[in-house]
């Protein structure tokens, strides 16, 4: 399984700094994504992997070989654009089989290779269709077939799920998750969707100004943060004041408890009055002004919870683990 | 709500309409009614119908030749232009877009440049440095193809911005594929619609054009059919309203035939 590492890379566009000094490694057969807000430089990383970007300084490392200034055609690396890309005069099956025609497969091979990966993508029956007969959901599952058809040594996504509704989004993302755990294709996957990066990697690399913030496993990037950006990037995050000093902490690891219960605990607890009870579907979020502390908390709760609290009353909150201390 | 009858778009509709076709409508019955042009009204709108200026035109001996001759100028203009053309489109789209200013400045020349100004400049200029210039008629092409500059141009350049370029050339690079490649089989064929339309708008303008051929002494067929209006006026007028007739069904055809090709319009012709 090849391994993608980049080594120092730096890329400049005029004044603006796209990739500062950024190493990463993508272990072979994993899917590490690149998470950041707009213009941190993680579409640059991943059009510097494809070959589309050469870096001002660094390197790339593809399987062992330094690919920097290596032209996109000799990569072998499969790509998933955002905007679907497929070729509209071609029918799915020759989209699909594109790869392998630029590689001088054999008809009957092509013809069993893309069957197999249309099946595996389950749209089979659209082989003949051209894409724009298609929905956004099976376009790009088209172009993910298309872009594993040919065994790439490695697989980028260019945040491929951002086009699409919330439902299909989920279907298409649990296929993406799927067949790189089943084809073990080192994949390396850009998104600015917090929720996606957690659910789909291996491996997230926050990134910000070019450079990578945290590469760790979604768990501890989401539970132990090591910067406030990250913490404060990934999920939502509520500013208290602790005993040693301010803390961020996540919503649902505040508790509602009786305010006597509250007062009476050890730790980080706090007092104040419900000013809002919100139904957001699976949870309920209660808001508690705390006014002795000035600061508003918003406690993520049960539905059934949330109905033993009426706004006005005095709640007790506390909270049983901090995120990240500032 | 019910919408209420759109009567402007439909009165618009009709002005365009009757601007079109009453012209076309009169030069009909000019060129097929044997009736003298001062007793052409409603009174006789039934009489003398025939089809003899155009067969007498046909059989002219020098009228095969002349259409013939505009043809092969067409088919070779056409080609010359898209050769040209299509490859300037793709570099504007794809990596030259700073440059388009001064393509589209130089697409209008034919507006600007009159066509004696434009013979009697390349006259001079070619007369000795490449005199197949003035003296054949394939030296008309390099004029004709710049007459079609204004038209070939933009239909083009509207068929590329249509297409995503950049990333359907991004996705051919990432899949294995060389330039060549890219712009045979991913870029052309994307762009179908307005090549099409393009290879048809020039070939009509060369099947057209008559200034440059009355000033180089060729003769294609408009200049035939100018030089015929004297001696038979209806029939020149009835191979004019059949060429008229003949462009109007290949633009129908085409359009037809791109709808039909279960792929999407790329320029901006109704679909």
């Amino acid at each position: 399984m090849t391994t993608l590492e980049y080594g120092h890379v730096t890329r400049r566009f005029g004044n603006v700094v796209a990739l500062d000094d950024f190493s990463l490694t993508v272990p072979g057969g994993k899917l590490v994504t690149l998470l950041g807000p707009s213009g941190c430089g993680k579409t640059t990383a991943l059009r510097i992997a494809a070959g589309f970007d050469i870096p001002d300084g660094g390197r790339l490392v593809m399987g062992g070989h330094v690919v920097s200034h290596v032209p996109p055609r000799r990569r072998n690396a499969g790509m998933v654009f955002q905007e679907y890309s497929l070729f509209p005069h071609m029918t799915v099956a020759e989209n699909v089989g594109f790869g392998l025609r630029i590689r001088k497969v054999s008809p009957a091979t092509r013809s069993r290779q893309v069957s197999e990966m249309l099946e595996l993508v389950q749209i089979g029956h659209l082989a003949g269709r051209y894409p724009h007969q298609l929905s956004g959901g099976q376009q790009q599952r088209v172009a993910l077939a298309r872009a594993l058809v040919f065994e790439p040594s490695v697989l980028l996504l260019d945040e491929p799920l951002s086009a699409l509704d919330a439902q299909v989004r989920t279907e298409v993302r649990d296929v993406i998750r799927g067949l790189q755990f089943r084809l073990g294709t080192t994949t390396l996957f850009v998104t600015h969707d917090q929720e996606e990066a957690i659910s789909v990697s291996d491996l997230v690399c926050v990134m910000k100004d070019g450079r990578p913030h945290q590469v760790d496993t979604p768990e501890n990037v989401y539970m132990r943060p090591a910067t406030e950006f990250v913490a404060r990037f990934v999920g939502e995050t509520i500013e208290v004041p602790t005993p040693r000093g301010r803390c961020l902490v996540r919503p649902e690891n505040l508790v509602l408890v009786a305010p006597e219960e509250a007062r009476a605990m050890p730790g980080v607890t706090f007092v104040g009055h419900a000013t809002s009870v919100r139904f957001n579907g699976s949870t309920c979020t209660v808001t508690v002004a705390v006014p002795v502390e000035d600061i508003v908390l918003n406690v993520k709760v049960l539905p059934h919870q949330a109905t033993l609290t009426r706004v006005h009353d005095e709640v007790g909150v506390v909270a049983t683990s901090l995120t990240y201390a500032l | 709500m019910r919408r209420r009858f759109p009567v402007w778009e439909w009165a618009v509709i009709g002005l365009c309409t009757v601007f079109f076709a009453a012209p076309m409508l009169a030069m009909a019955r000019f060129a097929l009614q044997k009736v003298p042009v001062a007793l052409l009204g409603r009174e006789t709108l039934f009489s003398r119908w025939t089809f003899s200026g155009f067969t007498n035109t046909l059989a002219d001996e020098s009228f095969l030749p002349a259409l013939w001759l505009s043809t092969r100028l067409g088919i070779l203009t056409v080609a010359a232009v898209l050769v040209l053309m299509v490859p300037t489109v793709v570099w504007l789209n794809l990596t030259a877009n700073n440059w388009r200013p001064v393509v589209e400045v130089a697409s209008t020349l034919p507006y600007i440049v009159p066509p004696i100004a434009l013979v009697v400049g390349v006259s001079a200029l070619f007369r000795d440095v490449a005199p197949w210039m003035v003296t054949t008629d394939y030296g008309m092409i390099p004029l004709y193809s710049m007459l079609c500059l204004p038209f070939t141009f933009r239909t083009l350049d509207a068929g590329a911005r249509a297409t995503d370029m950049r990333t359907l050339t991004d996705a051919g690079r990432n899949l294995g594929a060389g330039p060549v490649v890219i712009l045979m089989k991913v870029i052309i064929p994307g762009m179908r619609t307005s090549i099409t339309a393009a290879a048809f708008l020039g070939f009509a303008v060369v099947m057209g054009e008559y200034a440059i051929a009355s000033l180089l002494l060729r003769r294609t067929l408009p200049a035939y059919m100018v030089e015929a209006q004297g001696r038979e006026p209806q029939g020149s007028m009835a191979v004019a309203l059949a060429l008229l007739v003949l462009t109007s069904l290949i633009f129908i055809l085409l359009n037809r035939s791109d709808r039909t090709s279960g792929r999407r319009d790329t320029i901006g012709l109704p679909a």
